[in-house]
């Protein structure tokens, strides 16, 4: 990694007519990270990514992407980033290794390097077999496969997708996003817009959640994405033989426990920060007859982390 | 290669492999090159006072004491007007597909995301309609004067086109029109999503063409030399302008964004 971001927004915002499609949109994004772009439809994450692109000018601020502008450099930049559009946009009448060949000329790959380059790419993704068969006839996992082979073949060092498992079933999904973890572990920067919080969880360590307003998309939460699950947090989920709720008044009663709720057979304590250890709480609960099957540090689904800070967003 | 050429390589590919496209292209030559040798062969057996009445009603310049060759050199020169609807019209099929039909499959955002500038994409996709276009133009051209000089040889032992004005209609007019007919469809394409639309809209341009001939067939209006020499210029002019015009509303903004 570098000190100098690979993306770096500032203020950014976009407007199409009357309608504001983002606004004051401020991050930056490490070189060779994989950052997780999320949010609601009509929150803004395609604009936000075809500025990136260099397809859309900035309305407000400005956007610099391998320290080219998005303003004045779009055509310079358009070169330095690998683009996968949410629909697989292949030429069908062209075969798989035709439709690399294609791009990968354009992108100014040397004719001696071609033939390596696009076989290497093809074997990865495993559709060496199928390079001579035209796009059209591919599955549908082949298809999204070959177009992220298309947003890579020139090798560039930073690449964004578009909900590149939308409309997929379970298993080409599957084999998809080990073709995104292929490329993160080869030190590009990856930038993953998508609706499936499951894939961002798995892939990105930071995560951007853009949520609509009437001012247009905006940015509600830039964080880790185990800050935005609450790993760490001060606190602990006590699983028990039996009933909770006896136990939450002695629980409550204890020096050092700021809360305490039963559900269930669960019984969810925080700590006052720095006061209690939870070798102290579980000690203290066995002592006085209670069995308990499991103790978990507290942490939410990476779901319901993010349904809460749409809500709690969508509140205030 | 260059951009350019590689996209243009790539479009010719596409062309080549799109036999609903070839058939459509091959539509109107195939019937107009035999249609208009038919009419040729018909004035052979006309009787030759029918055929002098008409050489009077349309002002016809005499070539021969036979009016059979006489009816036949005019109806050659007609027909050059007539098939230069063909450079007109052929571009228009294959533009609306490679513009608004890469919208209709979703192939133009990658396209779009490349280096390929707006003079490249619009200049490349131009060269892949005119270039089939003018082929097709030069086939048809080629059949229809060989056939109507292998009809007239045994009546005058010499061909009689190409004359001046054919190769002026060939060389000159054919590939100025087939340029206007590709950027007013690259004009059309790029504001409208559906190539069928695209098609509909920019095919109107062959309309004044055809309705020049069709005035020349009543007889009232004569064109002659130098009408065609002022229409050359014109075109040229035009296709200038409009390509600029057509670079310049080639924006990757406004095409991703108006997507229905």
């Amino acid at each position: 990694m570098t000190d100098i971001p690979a993306i770096r927004c500032v203020e950014l915002g976009k407007r199409f007519g009357d309608q504001i499609a983002l606004s004051g949109l401020t991050l930056e994004i490490a070189a060779g990270e994989v950052f997780g772009l999320l949010g609601p439809n009509g929150a803004g994450k395609t604009t936000t990514l075809r500025m990136l692109a260099g397809l859309y000018r900035p309305d407000d601020g400005e956007v610099w992407v391998a320290g080219l502008s998005g303003r004045s450099q779009a055509d310079a930049l358009r070169s330095q980033v690998g683009l996968l559009t949410e629909q697989p946009g292949l030429y069908d009448r062209l075969t798989a290794e035709e439709n690399l060949s294609f791009f990968a000329s354009l992108y100014g790959v040397p004719a001696t390097q071609l033939g390596d380059r696009i076989e290497r790419w093809l074997r990865l993704l495993g559709l060496w077999e199928h390079r001579e068969r035209r796009a059209g006839t591919l599955s549908k996992g082949m298809r999204q496969k070959l177009a992220i082979a298309r947003a890579v073949i020139h090798e560039p060092p930073i690449v964004l997708l578009d909900e590149p498992t939308s409309g997929l079933d379970p298993e080409s999904a599957r084999t998809v996003r080990e073709a995104i973890a292929s490329l993160a572990t080869a030190g590009r920067t990856l930038v993953l817009c998508s609706h499936n919080l499951f894939e961002v969880e798995r892939l990105c360590r930071r995560v951007a959640v853009l949520r609509p307003t009437p001012q247009g998309g905006r940015l509600v939460a830039l964080t880790e994405v185990s800050q935005l699950r609450g790993d760490g947090a001060s606190g602990v989920r006590i699983e028990l033989m039996g009933e909770a709720e006896p136990w939450v008044a002695a629980t409550t009663a204890l020096a050092g426990v700021a809360s305490c709720v039963a559900r269930g057979a669960v019984l969810e304590v925080e700590f006052v920060e720095g006061a209690l250890a939870t070798p102290v709480l579980v000690a203290a609960l066995a002592g006085a007859g209670a069995l308990i099957a499991a103790v978990r540090p507290r942490q939410k689904a990476f779901e319901q982390a993010y349904l809460d800070l749409m809500a709690e967003r969508g509140a205030a | 290669m260059s951009r350019t050429g590689t996209l243009l390589a790539k479009e010719l590919r596409e062309i080549r492999r799109s036999r609903g496209l070839l058939l459509s292209m091959f539509a109107l030559p195939v019937p107009m090159v035999v249609v208009a040798l038919v009419l040729v062969r018909l004035v052979l057996h006309v009787h030759p006072g029918d055929l002098n009445e008409l050489i009077r009603f349309y002002h016809v310049q005499l070539v021969d004491h036979d009016p059979r060759l006489t009816m036949i050199a005019f109806w050659t020169r007609e027909c050059a007007g007539l098939f230069l609807v063909m450079p007109l019209f052929i571009p228009v099929l294959i533009s609306a597909q490679s513009v608004a039909g890469e919208k209709e499959r979703r192939t133009i955002e990658p396209l779009l995301a490349s280096p390929l500038t707006a003079v490249e994409i619009v200049l490349a996709k131009s060269l892949a309609a005119v270039i089939p276009a003018m082929g097709i133009t030069l086939i048809a051209f080629t059949l229809f004067a060989v056939g109507v000089d292998v009809i007239v040889w045994p009546l005058l032992h010499r061909p009689v086109v190409p004359d001046g004005s054919w190769l002026f209609a060939v060389l000159v007019l054919a590939p100025l029109l087939s340029f206007l007919g590709n950027t007013i469809t690259v004009l059309v394409s790029s504001r409208v999503n559906d190539s069928r639309l695209a098609q509909q809209i920019a095919a109107l341009i062959v309309i004044p063409l055809l309705g020049l001939v069709a005035v020349q067939f009543t007889g009232l209006v004569f064109v002659g030399p130098r009408f065609y020499l002022g229409l050359g210029s014109t075109v040229a002019l035009a296709d200038g302008v409009l390509f600029a015009v057509a670079v310049r509303l080639f924006d990757r903004q406004r095409i991703l964004s108006r997507w229905a």
